[in-house]
């Protein structure tokens, strides 16, 4: 039985399924809300347990092209460095059964699109911060390598790049990136007013310690002569970045004024409309499930009962 | 797989036999005094008892390797109003020959080894023909000799000990348990006295008095030892001062004499390399090494250990020339030439080590200097498991890896998806360890492109890998292979760091493996990494007995929650969220003993 399927260029058109419990033949019963069934129910109903990890290229093709949009939406309005639009061809698109996860994301060639929210209620983040990650909503805008140009890619030891970035002309401040923040905030439709009736923002450059002794995560002075300013600057609501993981917080590269990251771990003030995959029950239940096989040409790791 | 009503560990032995043996081997913190009688046609058995403990007697007829131990009574109650307990073992003498005999203990234990038997002492009436069997008691739980009530304790103790459970299903492991909090100071070694045992270092918990006690955990069951009071009473306390971040050790420890001169002989794996002498007013050590030897040489790859040698000076404090070895290494090595004159940095630093919001745990003192680290490259994930018998379920475990982690994390897409270790490929096969795969695990892991892995089997506080209950360990990995491949070894730098790894086996976040993996056993924020010039990384693991699925409801179910884990991760969410919906899933709930060490709000493309 497949579980979650990721796709580039093409859809692949096949279905996988858990040799030990295949059956077929049956109606899926999927919608485009998790499907959340009492243990017992779910014990009973076979069919519903494969169906678990099953997405039927039909669903796939449905939920990627929803995502396609969304991300491309996203890139415009955030002026991201894409190459836009991203497209089935320039992306690999993962999608996750309609049952488990999130609907999946976009992994294009310059940052990563998430759609990871599943939810069913808000939930504390074991640190006091509460999260609802709503689903088919886009929660996270992520530059893969932000660093690129300047990374050698080869060093654990960030010092030397904390080096290079540091030495970069900064065009901004910690007032002009959170007004950067809210203005990319408002123009993927996010409630900055009803955020900040909730949380308070805090602007922050981020700052390293060039003599570190300590698993201190903030200089308590910040004027000390070892610690140093990147300029790179967390502008969050509902916590700081170095204290929490704050429910919404945006990382800003200030030499380009380009956008690391924007993660929502609350998206209730996205006023964004969630993914909908029109007749996902039967897109998803169209097409029978056709047995898995273990490749017997290469030496066995599964061993037969 | 479970077999019960077994005991294990270093077992009392107390014997009626009538035959020809003539020595066991002592065991001597067995329960002693075992008495052995026999009348009319039963054996009698009494020994002394405490109020507190229950016991197991079990009975074999002889030492033949086929014969094996029948479990008479589990959980006998001690004998009330009295300090000895009897137990009685109807109609087993079927030779009319009297015997008794009395030791004080012993062993034959299964699986672990745990001595020979008793002193054997035959009784009156012994003809050397005529036997009723072997028989052993053992107490309930966890039993730490030496361990009492009220106790001192300073620098590093040893508690020898056994544990009689009713189970042998898991590779037991034992803890020890500072109120309440499980003591990464404590580790189970061989002791000095060549015995199994707790060895604690008591240097790394702040002088006061605890509640302490040891657990064991099987796969199936967990107990105890009873808890004692414990009053620990260092010259020195050290937190973790051995984790060190770039090129610079950082050297803390807290005195009980705030008035104090303190000579700090260093050690590395060549030898002595010199002292640093300096002197508190406030009780507090506290400043950065360079790494610089009295020549200048900046030293890179070495094994560090620090022995401190403090004289209080108080008037209120006894002068008094203390040694503690400050345990951030092996004391393998004599003292060389080189010699470090005086140079006492006084680079105080400030604040508490513990960030706001995070759990500090000290590091195991044992382990780790980490003064370089070295290149990072690669993203790779190594995805393995292993878990030898599982009858009929051996397929549905393959395919719950398959389909709940190989499947999620590669893509056939060329680009952006995770490049896994050989044996897993999407949709196909995944990679199982059997014995002559451990070479190629281990090559796998030391591969630099490789940064994540995720491993699903057996294991304790410091292996994993596959086991059976009657064969033992079929293939173990030991954290040490894992430092050896990684070139983490103890106390050197982190040459092969991974950011990801999730080792998905019982009690794999009770100790250090994290550490092996360059992780550090500490939970943070993931700034604190980006702070201290460090790249982030995340470790997720147990610190009890995680379940395997048993039904096939349930395994569907698990590789549901896993499905979601991966998929998560894959999609960009950070750990602790992660880790937090999947406790709560619907089907199959993360084990709630599930810890993150490391940055807990690590994400997939976080930038540092």
């Amino acid at each position: 039985m497949k579980t979650i399927i990721s796709v580039a260029g093409v859809f692949v058109a096949s279905l996988f399924f858990l040799g030990n419990f295949s059956v077929s033949g049956e109606d899926l019963k999927l919608s485009t809300n998790r499907i959340i069934l009492p243990r017992d129910e779910l014990q009973a109903d076979t069919n519903t347990l494969k169906n678990l990890f099953t997405v039927s290229p039909a669903y796939r093709e449905a939920a990627a092209r929803q995502m396609l949009l969304e991300a491309n939406y996203f890139a415009r309005q955030l002026k991201l460095s894409e190459s836009l639009p991203v497209t089935a061809a320039n992306a690999t698109i993962n999608v996750n059964p309609p049952l488990l996860a999130g609907v999946g994301s976009v992994d294009a060639k310059e940052f990563l699109y998430s759609f990871p929210g599943h939810d069913r209620q808000p939930i504390t983040n074991g640190f006091g911060a509460v999260w609802f990650l709503e689903r088919g909503k886009l929660a996270y805008v992520m530059r893969k390598k932000p660093f690129a140009r300047w990374d050698d890619g080869n060093s654990d030891d960030m010092s030397a790049l904390f080096r290079k970035l540091a030495a970069l002309p900064c065009l901004l401040d910690t007032n002009t990136a959170y007004q950067l923040a809210t203005q990319w905030l408002a123009a993927v439709s996010v409630d900055v007013g009803e955020l900040e009736k909730k949380y308070r923002p805090l602007s922050v450059q981020v700052t390293i310690n060039e003599k570190p002794g300590s698993w201190e995560a903030r200089p308590a002075n910040s004027n000390q002569a070892h610690l140093k300013k990147l300029p790179i600057f967390d502008v969050t609501w509902g916590g700081a970045e170095d204290q929490d993981s704050p429910p919404i917080g945006i990382k800003i590269f200030g030499p380009t004024k380009e956008l690391i990251s924007l993660r929502m771990e609350d998206t209730r003030f996205s006023k964004r409309p969630p993914l909908v995959i029109p007749n996902a029950e039967a897109l998803n239940g169209t097409v029978a499930p056709s047995e898995k096989t273990i490749p017997t040409n290469s030496p066995p790791r599964i061993e037969s009962e | 797989m479970k077999a019960t009503d077994k005991i294990i560990g270093r077992l009392i032995v107390g014997c009626v036999f009538a035959c020809c043996l003539s020595r066991f081997t002592t065991q001597t913190f067995a329960i002693e005094g075992l008495q052995v009688s026999v009348q009319s046609t039963n054996a009698v058995l009494s020994w002394p008892s405490d109020t507190n403990e229950t016991y197991i007697v079990q009975f074999r007829p002889d030492l033949n390797a086929g014969s094996s131990w029948v479990t008479l009574t589990n959980f006998l109650p001690p004998d009330a109003d009295t300090n000895l307990t009897t137990y009685t073992h109807s109609n087993s003498v079927q030779y009319p020959v009297i015997v008794s005999g009395s030791g004080g203990g012993g062993g034959g234990g299964v699986p672990l080894p745990g001595g020979g038997g008793t002193n054997y002492s035959s009784g009156g009436g012994t003809n050397g023909s005529s036997t009723t069997g072997f028989y052993r008691v053992v107490r309930n739980g966890v039993f730490l000799q030496g361990f009492q009530n009220s106790m001192t304790v300073s620098g590093t103790v040893e508690f020898p000990f056994e544990f009689g459970a009713s189970t042998t299903n898991g590779v037991p492991s034992i803890r020890l348990f500072i109120n309440g909090d499980s003591a990464s100071s404590a580790t189970t070694d061989i002791g000095p006295d060549g015995k199994l045992a707790v060895l604690w270092n008591t240097a790394f918990t702040a002088n006061g008095t605890y509640e302490v006690y040891a657990q064991c955990d099987f796969d199936d069951e967990t107990i105890f030892s009873i808890t004692n009071t414990v009053t620990v009473d260092n010259q020195v306390h050290f937190v973790d001062f051995t984790t060190d971040f770039g090129e610079q050790l950082w050297v803390y420890a807290e005195l009980s004499s705030p008035q104090a001169d303190v000579s700090i002989d260093i050690y590395s794996d060549d030898g002595y390399i010199g002292t640093f002498s300096t002197s508190t007013t406030d009780g507090i050590i506290s400043f950065l090494w360079d790494l610089t030897d009295p020549s200048q040489t900046v030293l890179t790859n070495e094994t560090f250990y620090g022995v401190f040698n403090v004289a209080a000076t108080s008037a209120q404090v006894a002068t008094k020339a203390k040694a503690v070895t400050a345990a951030f290494g092996k004391n393998s090595n004599p003292p060389s030439f080189l010699k470090l004159a005086n140079n006492s940095p006084k680079a105080r630093t400030s604040g508490t080590v513990a960030p706001k919001g995070a759990s500090y745990v000290p590091s195991n003192p044992a382990t780790i200097t980490w003064n370089k680290q070295y290149g990072w490259s690669g993203d790779n994930f190594v995805v393995a498991w292993g878990v030898t018998p599982i009858i009929n379920n051996t397929t549905r475990l393959g395919n719950m890896i398959q389909s709940g982690v190989v499947d999620v994390l590669v893509s056939p897409a060329i680009d952006n998806a995770y490049t896994l270790s050989p044996g897993n490929t999407f949709n196909g096969t995944t990679y199982r360890l059997l014995s002559a795969d451990k070479t190629n695990l281990l090559e796998y892991l030391a591969d630099p492109s490789y940064r994540n892995f995720y491993y699903f089997g057996h294991g304790n506080s410091t292996r994993f890998g596959d086991y059976n209950e009657i064969a033992g360990w079929l293939t173990e990995i030991e954290e040490n292979d894992v430092r050896r491949c990684l070139d983490n070894l103890a106390g050197k730098s982190v040459h092969h760091p991974y950011r990801f790894v999730f080792l998905d086996t019982c009690n794999s976040a009770s100790g250090t493996l994290c550490e092996a993996f360059g992780i550090h056993r500490i939970t943070v924020n993931r700034s604190v990494y980006q702070y201290n010039n460090l790249k982030a990384r995340a470790f997720v693991g147990y610190v009890g007995s995680s379940k395997l699925p048993s039904t096939a409801d349930d395994y569907i179910f698990s590789t549901a929650m896993l499905a979601e884990f991966f998929a998560e991760w894959r999609d960009g969410a950070d750990i602790n969220g992660i880790v937090q919906r999947a406790k709560q899933n619907a089907y199959w709930p993360l084990d709630p003993t599930v810890q993150i060490y490391g940055a807990y709000n690590l994400y997939r493309y976080y930038p540092y």
